[in-house]
């Protein structure tokens, strides 16, 4: 990454526009969730009103913008099982936050780093897949691990993130086809992971690194080569810049 | 002269490009008259029906492990009319004797069809049949995916989403109308539970990193999951509302795909830990891991099921050229190849099992029964179908 400061300076006077227009950026076609940043609570129901069956096809419609700081999940579709007696189920009161029995704080005995809570990228931040999309990092097949000839491309992404504390990153990890989809989509995060590792260990504070895997359903290269299936073997980094 | 040596000595050690089958000598096929085409099929008749009601008896019953033949080669007859209503009769052959008679009306010609041939597994087999029951499966169309629910022979399929996002590895709650699956709605894998019949939604697992690979208890009170919230990709059970979540597995290596012991006792998973994904037990209460030996699979084995019976486990074993499924007993040892295909499911009877195979490069799912390793694609809608799952 030839030109940090130019792009930093673009960065910057990018949040001072949107601070200056005030104007929050809403991407087209996805549900306003509300900031969240802590993590959703399991057993939250949302936007349910119906108790009585709905017939097939019906468009559960959008969620309800409540109050509460819980996230919500539009209403999936309702299906007739036309067979089978069908009983509507009472909305079940929002749970408190579930107990989460077992785990230990910090850098586990393993060498894993625990992540933090969780955020929503379209909302809380702005994604900028750009800055570091010639950092891309490859893998071989079946391998999480960053090689040394790769190295370079984190270490660039650790500098970028030292100067800029402010920021943080996401690192989507990604699979060619030739795993299975579940196995793909673990050792998809497991490359995002390793990455993620690889710049805390650079001193970049485990809460500005977050992991996202799409196993093989998000390819670069759609053919069946062993050139498309290198390309797609890959942990993509995309900077992330905290809305106000 | 020195390149073509390296080349041919390369030959050598390349894989072989087709896994064949282990094939029990006693299974072979003898046309003999009067003799049974081959033991793990039962030879049947039938007269009378006709259209839909014909080909639906007849393609449930194959798929359970039944051959048509002639009433001299067969050991049971199936007769009936369907110019109404559905009736039929079972005769057992061998002591001419009509051990099962009824009538159906009500209802589609598949369905009545359908509660005909469960009764006719349920009187010759002693188990139930799975004519009545359903899968969920995950259809690709480009660069999203939506989930559907059919009848186990692909008919009448069902949207169950419309999120144009991507969803993933859905499987069925045991004693409820309900699914749960992993979706990238809210921009990030998480986990959701879907009540069908009203469409109600709740989060289940939505913690940074990835949520994916649910797995309902048999009873339906837990559900095992890969979190990679703890910094690697780990098994966890929670309740199965998500609450009290516990973590099961500690290694820094991936683990992936669990599912549950027909007692609810054990969890078995693939992972990494030896560096190459085997398959390993864990007690779902926690506890150490036990590898379950699959002699004979390759080194790279994933997406195991775990019969509802307890005695069979069924996995993908990964090939450079492709992917097979293979069984072995519950406690490991030699495994035996069944199909080409990967991502098997388990019906309720132990028997029969839906999977996926690749074709120009595109899914299909399709149905297997184990024992004479007879297979059928079944092709629901349209576009790339997979990751299948039959409800318990």
């Amino acid at each position: 990454m030839k030109s940090v400061h130019r792009t930093a300076l673009i960065a910057l006077s990018l949040i001072l526009v949107l601070f200056v227009s005030g104007c929050k950026k809403r991407p087209v076609g996805l549900t306003h969730i509300p900031a969240n940043k802590g993590m959703m609570a399991p057993g939250d129901e949302f936007g349910a009103e119906a108790t009585e069956p709905v017939g097939i096809g019906t468009d559960g419609g959008a969620g309800n913008n409540n109050t509460s700081i819980l996230a919500e999940v539009d209403k999936g579709l309702a299906i007739d099982n036309g067979s089978v007696g069908t009983t509507g189920l009472e909305p079940e009161p929002p749970i408190g936050a579930g107990t989460d029995g077992g785990l230990t704080s910090g850098t586990l005995s393993d060498g894993s780093i625990e992540q933090a809570g969780r955020v929503n990228y379209n909302e809380d931040y702005d994604m900028d897949s750009s800055t570091f999309s010639s950092n891309t990092v490859y893998f071989d097949f079946d391998r999480s691990n960053v090689r040394s000839s790769e190295r370079v491309k984190v270490e660039e992404v650790g500098i970028y993130l030292i100067a800029q504390k402010d920021k943080a990153v996401l690192v989507d990890g990604h699979c060619d086809e030739r795993g299975t989809e579940e196995y793909n989509r673990a050792l998809g995060e497991r490359r995002a992971l390793s990455v993620r590792e690889y710049l805390i260990n650079l001193g970049i504070a485990p809460d500005r690194v977050f992991t996202r895997s799409f196993g093989e359903d998000a390819p670069a290269m759609d053919a069946q080569t062993d050139e498309a299936y290198a390309k797609n073997r890959r942990a993509e980094l995309n900077l992330l810049l905290p809305k106000n | 002269m020195r390149l073509l040596l390296s080349l041919l000595s390369l030959t050598l050690f390349l894989p072989v490009s087709r896994i064949e089958a282990a094939t029990d000598p006693t299974d072979i096929d003898i046309t003999k008259k009067g003799a049974v085409v081959d033991k793990n099929l039962i030879p049947v008749a039938i007269e009378g029906f006709t259209g839909e009601t014909d080909s639906v008896i007849k393609s449930d019953l194959w798929i359970q492990g039944f051959e048509f033949v002639s009433q001299d080669k067969a050991m049971f007859l199936i007769k009936g009319q369907n110019s109404g209503r559905l009736e039929g009769r079972l005769i057992d052959l061998s002591k001419n004797k009509q051990i099962l008679g009824k009538a159906y009306n009500g209802a589609s010609a598949r369905k009545l069809a359908h509660a005909f041939t469960d009764e006719i597994v349920k009187t010759i087999t002693g188990t139930n049949g799975i004519a009545q029951t359903k899968i969920c499966f995950k259809v690709s169309t480009g660069r999203t995916s939506e989930l559907y629910i059919s009848d186990f022979d692909g008919h009448n399929p069902v949207k169950v989403t419309r999120d144009n996002s991507i969803v993933a590895a859905p499987t069925w709650i045991p004693g409820q109308f309900s699914l749960i699956y992993t979706s990238y709605m809210k921009e990030n894998p998480d986990i959701f539970s879907h009540e069908l019949s009203t469409g109600v939604r709740k989060t289940v697992a939505a913690y940074a990193g990835l949520n994916t690979s649910a797995a309902v208890s048999p009873d339906g009170a837990r559900v095992a999951m890969i979190l990679s919230k703890g910094g690697s990709p780990d098994v966890y059970v929670a309740d199965i509302d998500g609450g009290n979540i516990k973590r099961l597995t500690t290694t820094r290596e991936t683990e992936s795909s669990p599912c549950w012991s027909a007692d609810g006792l054990s969890i078995l998973f693939t992972s990494r830990v030896s560096g190459r994904a085997q398959l390993y037990t864990i007690p779902a209460l926690g506890g150490k891991m036990r590898r379950i030996g699959t002699i004979g699979a390759s080194s790279t084995v994933t997406e195991p099921d775990w019969s509802p019976d307890g005695s069979t486990i069924i996995f993908t074993s990964q090939y450079r050229s492709g992917f097979q499924l293979c069984t072995v007993p519950a406690s490991g040892g030699q495994v035996t190849t069944v199909a080409e295909g990967e991502d098997p499911s388990w019906a309720p009877n132990s028997r029969t099992v839906v999977y996926t195979r690749r074709v120009n490069g595109s899914r299909v799912v399709s149905l297997l029964d184990v024992p004479s390793k007879r297979t059928k694609d079944i092709r629901p809608v349209q576009g790339s179908c997979s990751q299948p799952s039959w409800s318990r």
